[in-house]
């Protein structure tokens, strides 16, 4: 018996993965359906989100592919969903895979330059994606093998690429961005989408680093938003078997400490037994939380214990009457992702907030939006806002006046960027990081149980003792957001993190 | 006019690193001269009587890293280098306490479990995995930078020397060194410290000479590479030297001379001559040309690519990496003759006035400093390292008067109204210096006899450091090993043949160290074919 | 009472006298003969209290504690993950769930460290109990008169609380009988505030028998004696260690007989496992150096040997068959056993007793080897130190 820890879609994923192999597959979650954040989420009459998440393209398609989903109605979008950048004085300009409309030329020009770059690392960088990452400490020759293949497909780019590549990895994004554009709007939209997740602002370095994942990874996403992610898995791993507990939290792992083998869960009241737990809970809570104190060595302790999940984002789901329409444009196609951060400047503000744990004055907005029929009524859309800059809070909470505050100057953001959006607005919900910890079992309120930042990732995604998705203790594999790739990069730390129990 | 006679070599600029050069080259029987565009040897590394009787260190004010080799080499104490070790560390707080390291490490965890006896037990346990951790990069700081992507055999096995320094190392003291490169200095601090108090001070390490706040990823790095001056030889590495830091540039102009280097002050630079992709000697700012058969800058990439040599003479992708290279200086400096030794409210008396006064009194005081300096601004509440050296150096200043020099951050170089318009507004940064110490020291204004105020365009205007970065370019990821100044050129060769790089923008980078100088020189003096 | 040498030594941040007089034989003899007191206050100590006391020091021990008595004290030693010594100490019981450790390095962060999840409070009290140490054979007839005549029933290894008689009332501590010199003594602890006084009325009980106070030197002479390691001398701390050589197991360092490995999980239990069943491949063992040989090389050069009472903590290199086996890393000359006794690591394989060695020995700037045999330790045992 295999017993998965969390049915997030990691979680699913590894559960989907394991019952493929043949094994016997029993999920747990606190919460009382499947899905996480990813899961739909009614929250006004009538209207729903389809998935807190707004990154909906860096799903591992190309790890999930074996499970066969879009035979359970999983289906994907022909096209990636555009960003659009909200300017001042001027239409938004738009930012579309290989294209950037409204821009100057130059810019334009510059842009196709900067994706051929990217085109030419895409192979590279993908493939470090995908894979588990090597054991590093006591490598074994498969190890050897795989550091020796990514040397050479890293060298393989050519001097040039990299060199580039080694260059600008450790890059603040606000600098590789000024090497190349003009256009403040441009920069802005560009990375906004890599600081969710992360506690810093564009002048940090590594956010070139996550930019770099983000662009030469992302795809398209699935029809329907993550909802339909989840539907479809929750789907085959019911056809394979796969049984769930919801409603009920984990107690504690057991472990045969002699052995320092895992005996099984304990969870209400009830001892279940397993040879394999893959927790796909953050490691930190998996670990130190979950084991009893005492088995594992002190420097994975310590590491654990070092660990950041920091939350940095809230989240306000919004009910329109009537689709809004942003930048006052119906020319083009219409808006379904948004930014309102004009330049890089509005960016690091809002994440100098965080700093202090104070509200951004001037919060940046990411909104994604849901027309209707599936999650609001024909005509009307979701909002689902996506608000950088905004801590938990501590151990002070959230009271009524924070999150009033917060809420007006959301409010205000739209208004400035859609005027009269206000009075459609016929219901929301604001989800703190405060509510994701409660709500959603997120440490921190972080929504990728992690931090992505430079010493977070790869090789130290949760660290090097555990980054190979094994722990010290025999049978117990970590297999959620908080491996590699992990983050926003849906899928891949389920599936690497099942296919490395099932090779154990 | 035609210059009379031809030298080996031609240093450009008197700074440390070009004089160290100029050192090992005359010594190894080369024909040198070093050509300084001031009065006075030494750069950022100089000492000058600015007001009278007082002896400012302008710009640098201590030592840490100044190679053991190169003295022995050079033989500087042969040649006048007295080091003088910093004593302590004292951080006042505005609150009244206050806390001061020692030498005398029993001492500081007494100072430390004040605060947090947790802390105080760390101290020990933290210096030794630092020390480890120094082992590490030792080399890296003592030798070229090892280019990662060679299939050399030399370079290989440098790789494996590297390679072996992490083998007979466990896994914790790996990770130990991958979050160090990545993290940033005041989460690195985190996982070992609770107390702010501790931590801010600390942390600060990471930030000086970069545009980066405490919290920005990648300042662990920069930490240790001032940590190395505590690790070499303990705490006690750091020093002032007698005379102020010009007598470090002093002490290395003498042995030069004594080797037979030949110095000229006042000779400014205006180009640096180039024919047929070779540089062949210079012209002088007084329309004098003088040739060698080689040239060596110690000034920094961007002065000496796009200043001297010009980038008609130079590769475009090189010029693009030149141009790219970040500068941001972020510091200033204010200098002060006292007439008496200035008392701080928190703790009275002198003992712990003979090492560094750090005014940093928490993490968020100096997120805040660096925050104003993002948007443009120097910030109202910096942090200022204070030195006093007179309390341990009497031919500074005249008996019972001191010295007083403050190291400012942040001033960045491009404030809002454009770098040019720091000229009005250096007496209010000045002031907002004096303010701030004003909060720990309520009588400072009343000591004060003489004020010198650094912006850090007056250190680019007067010092010919591009955006007065002290470190020839800001000490990031990016910039460092075998990418600094730019990859493919981090072995103090440039795109020109026969013109070198042996300054601060060259590996391993900035601080009074000395290396880049030093391994450039070796260089040179392995090269074929020249 | 005063330190005319003059002579101290930094111990954990304190002044510590090495000896008081300019020779240290007077304080050497006392001890073997009469009696000698000690300040040992800048040990560490730790108070380990709660329902959880025992649990946490099972964690981080080597040794087990289940079924300790109130009142037992014993010598301990811990060792990181990796099942290398981190230092050794005592711990005693002194109630149902309370616990105290002493130790040569700081502590406290460790100790927390591994109660995550236990139900204890770990307490540094360092710098407020103070510790001396009252050795040597008359060492009881001293105390008496100080505690009462409970002390006359406190057996080897024991503590009880006591109430010193202080020249103005009493003070409340507790006697340990322990030591570090392998003979008939006690350690006394108290607070800061009474050491003073205790010190005063030890000492005037203690003066008409002989009793003067000792310094360090002639303790480290005496643990000599007596096989006692010196944590930083005999090994490396692993968590000073630079590199792996640099560190020992318990195994190594001859405390097999603390190590209980058959219980719930401690702290490098999985390593010194292993370890156990392969044996170590090095063994800390005394020694003892050929005098006559020893005499001969000084002979050689028209010199008579002398050697101080202190021991040299200058390492040395063992030979057997000309190769190096070895190093002896405690040297000393034993006034009462008149025998030249060392302590030191070397290859399993020599480590039996009997065994012949060679040490370096340097006379007049020439290196000699002299014969070293393998002792068991301790080398100097009373019977009066557990009667």
């Amino acid at each position: 018996m295999a017993l998965v820890l969390g049915a997030d879609i990691e979680g699913l994923a590894a559960a989907a993965t394991l019952a493929r192999a043949g094994r016997s597959v029993h999920v747990i979650d606190a919460r009382i359906h499947a899905g996480g954040v990813a899961a739909r989420l009614p929250f006004a009459d009538g209207y729903s989100a389809p998935g807190l998440l707004n990154e909906c393209a860096l799903i591992r398609r190309s790890l999930l592919v074996d499970l066969g989903l879009e035979r359970h109605g999983l289906s994907w979008h022909p096209k990636e969903t555009a960003i659009h950048v909200m300017q001042d004085g001027a239409p938004p300009i738009r930012i579309h895979g290989e294209r950037v409309d409204g821009v100057e030329s130059a810019d334009a020009e510059i842009y196709r330059d900067w994706r051929a770059f990217l085109d030419r690392i895409a192979t590279f960088v993908r493939h470090v994606i995908d894979s588990a990452p090597p054991e590093v400490d006591e490598p074994g020759l498969t190890d050897l093998l795989e550091l020796a293949r990514q040397g050479y497909r890293l060298r393989s780019l050519g001097d040039k690429d990299m060199m580039e590549l080694l260059r600008i990895v450790t890059l603040p994004a606000w600098d590789w961005m000024g090497e190349q554009f003009s256009s403040d709007a441009l920069k802005a939209g560009l990375v906004a989408p890599v600081l969710t997740g992360t506690v810093v602002g564009p002048r940090a370095a590594g956010t070139t680093a996550m930019m770099l994942m983000r662009e030469t990874t992302r795809g398209v996403g699935p029809v329907g938003g993550l909802a339909s992610l989840v539907d479809a898995l929750v789907r085959r791993c019911e056809e394979l078997g796969v049984t769930f507990r919801f409603g009920q939290a984990p107690a504690s792992i057991l472990i045969d400490p002699q052995e320092r083998r895992v005996r099984g869960v304990l969870c209400g009241g009830e001892e279940l037994e397993a040879e394999l737990v893959i927790s796909a809970l953050d490691p930190a809570r998996t670990l130190l939380d979950l084991v009893e104190p005492g088995l594992l060595p002190h420097h994975v302790e310590g590491e654990l214990k070092g660990w950041r999940a920091r939350g940095d984002t809230a989240i306000q789901l919004i009910a329109c009457s009537t689709a809004p329409e942003f930048g006052g444009d119906n020319d083009r196609d219409s808006i379904d992702r948004m930014f309102t951060a004009r330049s890089l400047d509005d960016l690091e503000r809002a994440a100098d907030a965080l700093k202090y744990r104070a509200l951004p004055e001037e919060p940046c907005l990411d909104v994604r939006i849901w027309r209707g029929d599936r999650d609001a009524p024909a005509g009307g859309a979701t909002l689902v806002v996506h608000v950088h800059g905004v801590s938990h809070g501590g151990s002070v909470g959230w009271d009524d006046g924070a999150r009033s505050l917060l809420r007006d100057r959301i409010g205000m953001k739209l208004e400035q960027d859609c005027p009269g959006i206000r009075d459609s607005i016929v219901g929301d919900l604001l989800l703190t990081p405060c509510d994701l910890d409660d709500q959603f079992n997120l440490p921190g309120g972080h929504l990728h149980r992690g931090e992505q930042a430079l010493d977070q990732l790869w090789l130290q995604r949760p660290s090097i003792a555990l980054s190979q998705y094994s722990t010290p203790i025999a049978g117990l594999f970590l297999a959620g957001a908080g491996s590699h790739p992990g983050g926003p990069y849906l899928g891949g730390a389920g599936v690497l993190g099942a296919r490395r129990a099932l090779n154990s | 006019m035609a210059a009379a006679t031809s030298y080996d070599a031609i240093v450009v600029g008197g700074g440390h690193n070009g004089l160290t050069c100029a050192a090992y080259l005359a010594k190894a029987g080369r024909r040198v001269l070093v050509l300084e565009r001031r009065h006075v040897v030494g750069g950022a590394a100089v000492s000058e009587e600015i007001y009278p009787g007082f002896t400012y260190s302008v710009c640098s004010y201590v030592v840490s890293l100044l190679r053991p080799w190169i003295i022995r080499d050079l033989e500087l104490a042969r040649f006048g280098l007295e080091m003088i070790p910093l004593e302590s560390s004292f951080l006042p707080l505005p609150d009244g306490r206050s806390m001061c390291r020692w030498s005398d490490s029993a001492r500081t965890m007494d100072e430390v479990s004040q605060f947090s006896r947790h802390d105080a037990e760390m101290m020990p346990e933290f210096s030794h995995a630092m020390s480890k951790i120094g082992r590490f990069v030792r080399p890296i700081i003592d030798s070229p930078a090892p280019l990662p992507t060679s299939l050399k055999p030399a370079e290989l096995v440098g790789l494996l020397k590297l390679g072996r320094h992490f083998q007979d190392a466990n896994v914790d003291m790996m990770e130990l060194r991958m979050k160090l490169l990545t993290m940033s200095a005041v989460d690195f601090l985190d996982e070992w410290f609770e107390s702010e108090v501790l931590k801010a001070p600390m942390a600060v390490s990471g930030i000086i000479g970069t545009f980066l706040g405490v919290r920005s990823p990648g300042t662990a790095y920069v930490l240790l590479h001032h940590y190395m001056g505590e690790i070499d030889g303990a705490f006690r590495s750091w020093g002032f030297a007698r005379g102020g830091t010009g007598g470090v540039s002093n002490a290395i102009a003498n042995s030069a001379r004594h080797f037979g280097a030949e110095i000229r002050t006042e000779a400014g630079v205006r180009q640096i001559l180039v024919k047929g992709g070779r540089a062949t000697g210079v012209v002088l700012e007084n329309g004098d040309e003088i040739y060698a058969k080689q040239v060596v800058s110690g000034c920094d990439p961007r002065l000496t690519f796009l200043g001297f040599v010009g980038s008609e003479h130079l590769p475009d992708e090189f010029v693009t990496a030149i141009s790219r290279y970040r500068f941001r200086g972020s510091s200033g400096k204010v200098n002060l003759a006292l007439d008496a030794l200035p008392e701080f409210t928190c703790r009275p008396g002198d003992e712990h006035l003979r090492g560094d006064i750090a005014i940093a009194p928490g993490i968020d005081y100096l997120e805040r400093a660096y925050d104003d300096a993002k948007y443009g601004t120097f910030s109202r509440r910096p942090y200022i390292n204070i030195v006093i050296p007179s309390t341990v150096d009497s031919t500074i200043a005249p008996p019972g008067k001191h010295v007083m020099s403050c190291f400012v951050q942040y001033a960045p170089y491009d404030i809002t109204e454009g770098p040019e318009n720091w000229p009005a507004k250096r007496e209010a940064f000045g002031d907002t210096v004096i303010d701030t110490i004003e909060e720990y020291v309520p009588n400072i204004r009343d000591l004060i006899l003489h004020r010198q105020v650094l912006t850090p365009w007056d250190i680019e205007q007067e010092f010919g450091l591009t955006e007065g970065n002290i470190f020839h370019g800001e000490l990031t990821l990016d910039q460092l090993a075998f990418q600094r100044p730019t990859s493919g050129w981090a072995r103090y060769r440039t795109p020109v043949k026969n013109l070198w790089l042996a300054g601060s923008g060259a590996h391993p980078g900035g601080g009074i160290m000395g290396s880049p100088g030093a391994l450039c020189a070796r260089a040179m003096l392995g090269a074929k074919g020249d | 009472m005063l330190c005319t040498s003059l002579a101290y030594k930094e111990w954990a941040g304190c002044h510590a006298v090495r000896k008081y007089d300019v020779y240290a034989d007077r304080e050497y003899y006392a001890l073997r003969n009469q009696a000698t007191l000690m300040d040992a206050s800048p040990l560490y100590k730790y108070d380990i209290e709660g329902p959880n006391a025992v649990d946490l020091l099972g964690r981080v021990m080597v040794r087990d504690f289940l079924d300790w008595k109130i009142g037992r004290v014993g010598y301990v030693c811990w060792c990181d993950d990796r099942g290398k010594v981190l230092d050794d100490g005592t711990v005693t019981r002194l109630g149902e769930q309370q616990y105290r450790v002493t130790s040569a390095e700081p502590a406290l962060r460790w100790l927390r460290m591994n109660a995550r999840g236990l139900d204890v409070q770990v307490t540094d009290v360092s710098r407020h109990i103070a510790a001396l140490a009252l050795q040597g054979p008359l060492a009881r007839e001293i105390l008496r008169p100080v505690v009462g005549s409970g002390l006359d029933d406190l057996k080897f290894f024991r503590a009880m609380p006591v109430r010193f008689t202080v020249s103005r009332g009493t003070a409340e501590g507790v006697v340990t009988r322990t030591g570090f010199t392998g003979d008939l003594g006690y350690e006394l602890w108290m607070s800061n505030e009474d050491a003073l006084g205790v010190f005063d009325a030890v000492m005037e009980s203690g003066e008409p028998l002989g009793l003067i106070p000792m310094g360090l030197d002639v303790l480290d002479v005496a643990r000599v004696e007596a096989g006692f390691v010196l944590g930083s001398v005999d090994y490396t701390p692993a968590n000073h260690a630079f590199i792996e050589k640099q560190k020992s197991s318990p195994y190594e360092l001859g405390f097999d007989w603390m190590v209980r490995l058959e219980r719930d999980p401690f702290v490098g239990q999985e390593a010194l496992r292993k370890e156990q069943e392969t044996g170590p491949s090095r063994r800390l063992v005394g020694l003892e150096v050929d005098w006559d040989e020893f005499e001969a090389i000084y002979e050689g050069f028209g010199l008579i040997p002398y050697l101080e009472t202190a021991t040299s903590r200058e390492g040395v290199p063992l030979y057997r068959g000309g190769r190096q086996v070895g190093y002896a890393t405690s040297r000393a000359w034993s006034p009462l056993l008149k025998q030249y006794l060392a302590l030191g690591t070397i290859e399993s394989e020599q480590a039996t007793p009997g065994t012949e060695l060679h040490i370096e020995v340097t006379c007049e700037y020439e290196r000699h080897r002299v014969r070293a045999t393998v002792r068991p330790t301790p080398f100097f045992n009373p019977a009066r130190k557990k009667a």
